[in-house]
């Protein structure tokens, strides 16, 4: 019976470590990159070697960019300010907005989902008609748009971002809701008189659950691109604040003769952080055996 | 009365046509929505602590019909840009919108045909070459590239390409659409095709020289996604009967990849509309790196000018542009796969 019935997929972090299976490669360099950027941010204040946004080259040398050195590893831009104290404060911005965001579109967007799935209806195709509107447009001018009336901050950059990536949470569970309504078990919970609210909580979100792990890892990535290129038009946080986006936007005068160094290496560090959550994303697509849009 | 009765391809396009609607009212809304957040109204907000004497203010928001209610603000507007008026500059006061948005359309739409055209033939090739390769090392780089490409943060990546091709190199140009000691004669705004009308090599060539860069950047960004679908559906094409029928009959292999191409390539399709809306997202970033003067690097102009009515107008543009190409898309794949019928 127990076949039958379906099991709802559980896993477990242990359980993710041990064994063999596909995407666990992929997964854990991801997991790797997300958190060697996290602790970098974390102990920046303690690992920098000059504080971001000060003087760190005598006065003569202000003015010109200087070119990666013992001193300097990564260079200094044209105010002398240390770009490699730059680049490991520089995460902390993007990692506070993408997790904001995060939390935000999951704590809408799933449960949306989950009651739009469930109960059909006429809500259900509003709803649908319009996050699919949202999600069909291309999530970094709607992002823009929405920064540009609030204001530059990263509280705002979070919210901006929160109406783009509702949705694609939003559809992802309502999908899998769908799915799983029409199950046996969800059917059996149902005449025994369970309450809808225990069996959306105890039965339909579990079996969702993969998925929602899944949306985080690949709309992670795509909020990462998303906020780096709000950043980058100075829609986050305003300079000299360390930011990568807006790092790699105050380099762009100064690369075309000859300063490659300020642009490098912030736009490596988005690219590695969005790298991570890819990886993550799809391996766990990989080993849960998820097809996504990608 | 008569029932005019259609074929179904033709009510297929015309239902899709009527759903592109409620999408563009849903985005238009939003739009309207989010620009009447802004505390007091846009006019305060687009000139700052900018002095304006206050019967010129006054003057500036009766213009723009700020004063009415909000209902009518939504209606009005809305039969405005049906009418292809999308009011007037906040900023440089009186501006037609409409105008600045037709003038920096073409580069737009050239640099997106030309982004997406890049992207599938990346796409498919690498994909073709992933699915014959299957289970190689070769497969498995591919397959990281793919992940990579996507991942890429386009200015950067176009910043990285402009400092080999163009600092380094100086083989290709590193901003703007044509060289200074080019003339051309405009007829569409889109120089390569205008180039060609008119018979302009060497401006045909220049244009193609700036278009390289910025369209290898999105072509290259966005190829990942085809790169795996088609790998997906040619493996599975490949090891179906008809290709080993095919095979069996002694038929070359070259065409036998044709015909799996084909088939392989349906699916690729209903992806291209998303695709396409990621493309445009990504060109406004690559506009703004390759100073390309579209509707993207616009947009981002008046954000900094805080010019809402232009904001609304180009956002406004941008979804109906969206919405057309996924028409267009839908089409075609109804054209190709006999099975899509309302």
């Amino acid at each position: 019976m127990a076949r039958i019935v379906g099991r709802p997929i559980g896993f477990s972090l242990a359980g993710m470590l041990r064994g063999r299976y596909p995407g666990k490669k992929m997964m854990l360099t991801g997991i790797f990159i997300i958190l060697f950027i996290i602790m970098i941010s974390i102990l920046a204040p303690y690992i920098s070697p000059y504080p971001p946004a000060q003087r760190s080259v005598p006065i003569s040398q202000l003015g010109t960019p200087q070119p990666p050195s013992w001193k300097h590893p990564m260079g200094t831009n044209n105010l002398g300010y240390d770009m490699f104290s730059r680049i490991l404060y520089g995460g902390r911005v993007i990692l506070y907005v993408v997790a904001l965001a995060a939390a935000i579109s999951l704590g809408i967007g799933v449960p949306l989902g989950l009651v739009s799935g469930f109960y059909a209806g006429k809500l259900d195709r509003i709803l649908s008609v319009t996050m699919d509107s949202i999600y069909a447009f291309p999530g970094i001018i709607l992002a823009i748009a929405i920064a540009s009336v609030l204001g530059p901050s990263p509280k705002n950059a979070a919210i901006s971002l929160s109406v783009v990536y509702i949705p694609t949470y939003y559809r992802m569970v309502r999908g899998k809701t769908l799915e799983i309504k029409e199950m046996l078990f969800i059917e059996a919970a149902k005449s025994l008189g369970l309450p809808d609210r225990i069996t959306l909580l105890r039965h339909v979100l579990p079996n969702v659950a993969p998925i929602i792990l899944v949306v985080f890892g690949l709309g992670s990535t795509d909020a990462i691109l998303t906020e780096a290129g709000l950043s980058f038009f100075g829609l986050t946080v305003t300079y000299p604040k360390p930011d990568w986006g807006l790092d790699l936007y105050m380099g762009k005068d100064y690369f075309l003769s000859g300063a490659w160094w300020l642009v490098f290496f912030p736009g490596l560090m988005i690219t590695l952080l969005a790298l991570g959550f890819a990886l993550l994303g799809e391996g766990l697509a990989e080993k849960l055996e998820i097809r996504t849009e990608r | 009365m008569p029932r005019i009765s259609l074929g179904p391809l033709a009510r297929y396009i015309i239902i899709r046509a009527l759903m592109i609607i409620p999408t563009i009212l849903i985005l238009y809304t939003l739009v309207f929505i989010i620009l009447r957040i802004i505390p007091g109204n846009p006019v305060e907000a687009a000139l700052g602590t900018r002095y304006i004497p206050p019967e010129i203010k006054q003057r500036m928001i009766e213009q723009l019909g700020l004063n009415k209610p909000l209902y009518v603000q939504y209606f009005q507007y809305l039969l405005g840009v049906l009418h292809g008026n999308f009011g007037t500059s906040l900023v440089i006061v009186g501006r037609p919108i409409s105008a600045d948005l037709k003038n920096r359309f073409p580069a737009t739409l050239e640099l997106a045909v030309w982004g997406f055209t890049l992207s599938v033939i990346i796409g498919l090739t690498t994909g073709t070459f992933a699915a014959l390769k299957r289970g190689s090392k070769t497969d498995s780089a591919l397959r990281i590239l793919s992940i990579i490409a996507y991942t890429l943060f386009i200015p950067w990546f176009g910043m990285m390409l402009q400092l080999i091709f163009g600092v380094y190199l100086h083989w290709l140009p590193t901003s703007g659409r044509l060289s200074a000691r080019v003339s051309l004669h405009p007829i569409t705004g889109i120089y390569t095709l205008d180039a060609l009308l008119t018979g302009n090599w060497p401006a045909f060539i220049d244009a193609v020289k700036h278009l390289i860069l910025p369209s290898l950047t999105l072509g290259i960004v966005l190829s990942g996604a085809y790169t795996r679908l088609v790998r997906t559906n040619m493996s599975e094409v490949l090891a179906s009967d008809f290709i080993r029928a095919y095979k069996a009959r002694g038929i070359r292999d070259r065409k036998v990849l044709l015909h799996a191409l084909r088939n392989a390539f349906i699916p690729v399709v209903t992806m291209m509309g998303l695709q396409f809306a990621i493309l445009l997202g990504g060109a406004v970033l690559t506009e703004t790196t390759f100073s390309w003067p579209g509707i993207g690097s616009y947009l981002v102009e008046k954000v900094s000018l805080r010019d809402y009515t232009a904001i609304q107008g180009t956002i406004i543009l941008f979804a109906f542009f969206v919405g057309l190409i996924s028409l267009i898309v839908d089409i075609i794949y109804a054209l190709i796969d006999p099975r899509i019928r309302y």
